[in-house]
């Protein structure tokens, strides 16, 4: 190995690629730094030569071999490593399970406002021979200590049918009989069974 | 085997690639990928930590103080550089920690090297002879030159890859190695003119 002398100064494309022949000779220079070493070298001795020296001592670089036992430097560290405990708001599974809860929510919320008052939905079966009836006209709320079987008397007796509820509050909506809703109304509040009684109608 | 195949083989793409996979497997706590891992840096950490200290009774203690900080600390690697890169930075830096003072250059080795190598075919001798000079002269480097020459040559890592690790601009890392080249072209032609 003979020490190359580089004629021109530290500017310029010569300074360049001198200080990158280490990594040339290492063959981990990319794109364009590779290619500006490779156009040099065409026309420059003293870089050809470095590069061959500097392969040349990496070639007689010592590799030492391992003298160390990899099988028992392990087993004295794995009694080191903690379990993975990762927190709790950081598990994928507990942020799910999160979401769900919070949806939900949302979904009971949005039932809680919007059942008193929303659209009637039609009955699940009507006798084709039936009265026509309009679903949820009327929304009723009983005494507590009401029975079921007073609850089925008193709809029997009005024609009426329960097509939605309880609400949180307690509360059914009733179909009636087309166009006897206003006696029907009467009829119900006359119940002590019944705490409350009202059209959904905007004109009872 | 030619130096391009042998960087890839040592630290290119493909083997970042398993190596990302492991580190994935790690961050949810799987050992056994832990253990994959740990043996396959071992010894590239071993050879590493080889060329910034002599201290060997060190040696596994930091290796393993690496990767435990590996362990713990996967599910944080971003993905920004190779998981080599990575693992070597943080060796580095517990390696700085361990040995308080980094080899210091060694000044007399140049005049241990005897030819041992008698009665051996001349191209063995030769070989043995350069390989011991060579030696010679990296111990002879300050500690951070070998380190770049090391990582340069034997680990195949490109200068921007060696500034991470060593937590360091690139130029500086350009400048070590000129540095690190210069002498020992100078130590290497001392050693060869002492021979004649």
């Amino acid at each position: 190995m003979k020490q190359q002398a580089h004629s021109d100064g530290p500017q310029g494309e010569h300074a360049q690629v001198a200080a990158l022949l280490p990594w040339a000779a290492a063959g981990t220079l990319q794109g364009a730094e590779q290619a500006m070493v490779e156009r040099h070298l065409q026309g420059c001795a003293a870089c050809r030569a470095d590069l061959a020296w500097q392969r040349e001592f990496q070639a007689a670089m010592p590799d030492p071999a391992p003298q160390l036992d990899a099988d028992a430097a392990l087993a004295r560290l794995l009694p080191r490593l903690e379990p993975k405990t990762t927190s709790w708001w950081r598990r994928p599974i507990a942020l799910g399970w999160l979401v769900a809860g919070q949806m939900a929510s949302v979904a009971l919320l949005a039932v809680l406002l919007v059942l008193p008052g929303r659209a009637p939905m039609p009955p699940e079966y009507r006798a084709l021979g039936a009265a026509s009836t309009r679903a949820g006209d009327v929304i009723i709320q009983f005494r507590s200590d009401t029975s079921a079987a007073d609850i089925g008397r008193i709809l029997q007796a009005n024609g009426a049918h329960i097509s939605d509820g309880p609400t949180a509050q307690g509360a059914y909506l009733l179909t009636v009989p087309s166009g006897a809703s206003a006696s029907v109304l009467q009829a119900l509040r006359r119940e002590r069974a019944v705490l409350l009684a009202e059209s959904l109608d905007a004109q009872p | 085997m030619a130096p391009g195949a042998k960087a890839r083989a040592e630290g290119g793409d493909g083997r970042d690639g398993g190596d990302r996979q492991l580190l994935a497997q790690v961050a949810a706590g799987r050992r056994a990928a832990f253990e994959a891992l740990y043996r396959v840096y071992f010894p590239r950490l071993e050879r590493f930590l080889g060329s910034l200290s002599r201290e060997r009774s060190l040696m596994e203690e930091v290796i393993n103080d690496t990767m435990y900080v590996v362990w713990r600390k996967a599910a944080s690697f971003d993905g920004s550089c190779k998981v080599s890169t990575w693992i070597f930075a943080i060796a580095f830096r517990t390696a700085k920690k361990a040995f308080c003072k980094l080899d210091p250059p060694e000044e007399s080795e140049l005049e241990d090297i005897e030819d041992d190598g008698a009665g051996a075919p001349d191209r063995l001798c030769e070989l043995h002879e350069l390989r011991g000079a060579v030696a010679a002269a990296l111990a002879a480097l300050p500690a951070m030159q070998r380190a770049v020459v090391s990582l340069t040559y034997l680990h195949h890592l490109d200068y921007g890859e060696i500034a991470q690790i060593l937590d360091c601009p690139v130029n500086t890392v350009k400048t070590r190695m000129f540095h690190a080249r210069r002498q020992l072209r100078v130590l290497l032609g001392e050693l060869r003119e002492d021979e004649r």
